[in-house]
C-alpha cells in the first residue's frame, strides 16, 4: 500500500534539505513516496500550493523548514505553519482529512528525526481512506 | 481600512450549488492588506472550491482575477468580458465591491465571498481592530485623538460608564475600555480638563441611524452617468 502512495514535500533548502542529506549519508533513504521541491524557504509555501498539491493527487504534503528560531529569513516556517494551519482547517471544513496536510521543522543534525517522522506522515497516510484525488497526478 | 474576514468554503460551495462557470473576483485594496480578498485568497479560494468540484463531479469551471479597486466602475470595467462569461460572481471584495458589480452586471448573480466586518487598522501581522464607526461626524479631537464612539461598546460621550474596571471594558475583558485610554492620552498631552467639558448629545441622524447616506460633490461633477439598471447621482 505504502509504495503507491505519494507525498509532496516541500523543503527548505537550508537546514530541512541537510537534514535530509545527513540522514542519506548515514545509510537511510528517503521514503519512495516522497517527492522533494526544494525552496529558498518555507515561507514560500502559500496555501494555494498545499491546497493544489492534494488536488494534483498527492496523499498528503509536507511542508519540512528549519527550526522556526533557525529561520535564515526570519519567519519562513512561522508563516509556513500558519499556512499549514489554515489549509488544515480548510480541508476539515470540505470534509478531506486535515492530517493530508503537516509541518516539520528540524535542524541540520536532525536526519534521523527527521526520517522517523516522514515514516510516521507515510504510515499514517497508508491507514486513511484513499485520497478521492488519486491519479491526478500528471 | 475595510477590514473583511473569509466566508467558510463550505458555505460559498453551497451558495454555488447548480453554478458552471464561476469567476473569483477579489480586489487589491483594503481586503488585500487584511488578507481576505486579494491575489491570495482568491487563489485559495478557488483550488479549494476546485477541489470540491473534482470530488463531487461539480463540473465547476473556475475563472481568478483580481481588481486594483472593485468599488470603482473603471476598475471593473477591465473584467467586462470575465464577468459576462460566468455564470456566477463570488466576489472578496468587500460589500462595496460586491454591490459594484451587481449593480453594473444586474442580469448577473453576485455571491459574497467575505464578510464585510468592521473600519479598522492593522495593529500587527494578523491583528486588525476597529476604530471608526463612519457616523458622520467626527469629534476626535475632543478625546485625545481616540474615537469614543467606535471604541467604546456604548459609545459613551461623555466619560465612562460604571462598568470600567482596571482599563478594561464591562463587555469584553480583553477589550481596553476607551475611556480610560481617552484620559491617559489627555493627561499625557496635559489636556486632563477636556475631561470635564461636557460634550452635546450626538446628531446621529449624521450616521446610518439617519438612512441610506450619499455625498453629491458639485464642484466635481462633470455630468449625471447613466445607462440601464445602474444607479445614477442626481
Ligand atoms: S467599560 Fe469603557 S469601553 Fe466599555 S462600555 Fe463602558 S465606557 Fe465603553
Amino acid at each position: 500500500m505504502s509504495s503507491k502512495l505519494k507525498i509532496l514535500a516541500y523543503v527548505c533548502e537550508n537546514h530541512a534539505v541537510s537534514a535530509i542529506r545527513a540522514a542519506c549519508s548515514s545509510g537511510e533513504s528517503l521514503p519512495d513516496s516522497i517527492q522533494i521541491v526544494e525552496l529558498p524557504c518555507t515561507g514560500r509555501v502559500e496555501t494555494v500550493h498545499l491546497l493544489e498539491a492534494i488536488r494534483g493527487g498527492a496523499d498528503g504534503v509536507v511542508v519540512i523548514g528549519c527550526l522556526e528560531e533557525n529561520c535564515y529569513h526570519d519567519a519562513g516556517p512561522k508563516l509556513a505553519r500558519g499556512r499549514v494551519e489554515r489549509i488544515k482547517e480548510v480541508l476539515q471544513d470540505i470534509s478531506i482529512e486535515p492530517e493530508r496536510v503537516e509541518m516539520i521543522n528540524v535542524a541540520s543534525v536532525s536526519g534521523a528525526r527527521i526520517m522517523l517522522r516522514l515514516r510516521e506522515f507515510e504510515k499514517k497516510l497508508a491507514e486513511m481512506p484513499a485520497s478521492p484525488f488519486k491519479g491526478a497526478i500528471k | 481600512m475595510i477590514i473583511g474576514e473569509r466566508k467558510k468554503v463550505s458555505e460559498i460551495a453551497e451558495m454555488l450549488a447548480g453554478k458552471k462557470k464561476i469567476l473569483v473576483s477579489g480586489c487589491r485594496t483594503c481586503v488585500a492588506i487584511c488578507m481576505a480578498g486579494g491575489e491570495k485568497e482568491v487563489s485559495e479560494l478557488s483550488s479549494a472550491l476546485m477541489l470540491i468540484s473534482d470530488r463531487d463531479g461539480l463540473g465547476w469551471k473556475m475563472e481568478e482575477n483580481v481588481v486594483e479597486r472593485q468599488c470603482e466602475k473603471e476598475w471593473v470595467r477591465e473584467i467586462d468580458d470575465k464577468i459576462r462569461n460566468a455564470d456566477a460572481i463570488v466576489s472578496l471584495a468587500c460589500g462595496l465591491g460586491a454591490q459594484t458589480v451587481a449593480d453594473m452586471y444586474p442580469e448577473k448573480e453576485v455571491y459574497p465571498g467575505l464578510n464585510t466586518t468592521f473600519l479598522g487598522v492593522p495593529e500587527e501581522q494578523g491583528v486588525w481592530s476597529e476604530k471608526c464607526l463612519a457616523c458622520g461626524e467626527c469629534i476626535i479631537h475632543t478625546t485625545g485623538g481616540i474615537c469614543p464612539v467606535s471604541r467604546c461598546a456604548k459609545s459613551m460621550r461623555n466619560g465612562p460608564c460604571g462598568g470600567s474596571s482596571n482599563g478594561k471594558c464591562e463587555v469584553d475583558p480583553d477589550t481596553d475600555c476607551a475611556w480610560v485610554a481617552i484620559y491617559d492620552r489627555l493627561k499625557l498631552q496635559g489636556r486632563l480638563d477636556m475631561m470635564t467639558d461636557v460634550i452635546e448629545p450626538k446628531d446621529w441622524s449624521k450616521s446610518h441611524s439617519g438612512g441610506r447616506r450619499k455625498i453629491v460633490r458639485k464642484d466635481l461633477l462633470i455630468q449625471p452617468t447613466d445607462s440601464s439598471g445602474k444607479e445614477v447621482v442626481e
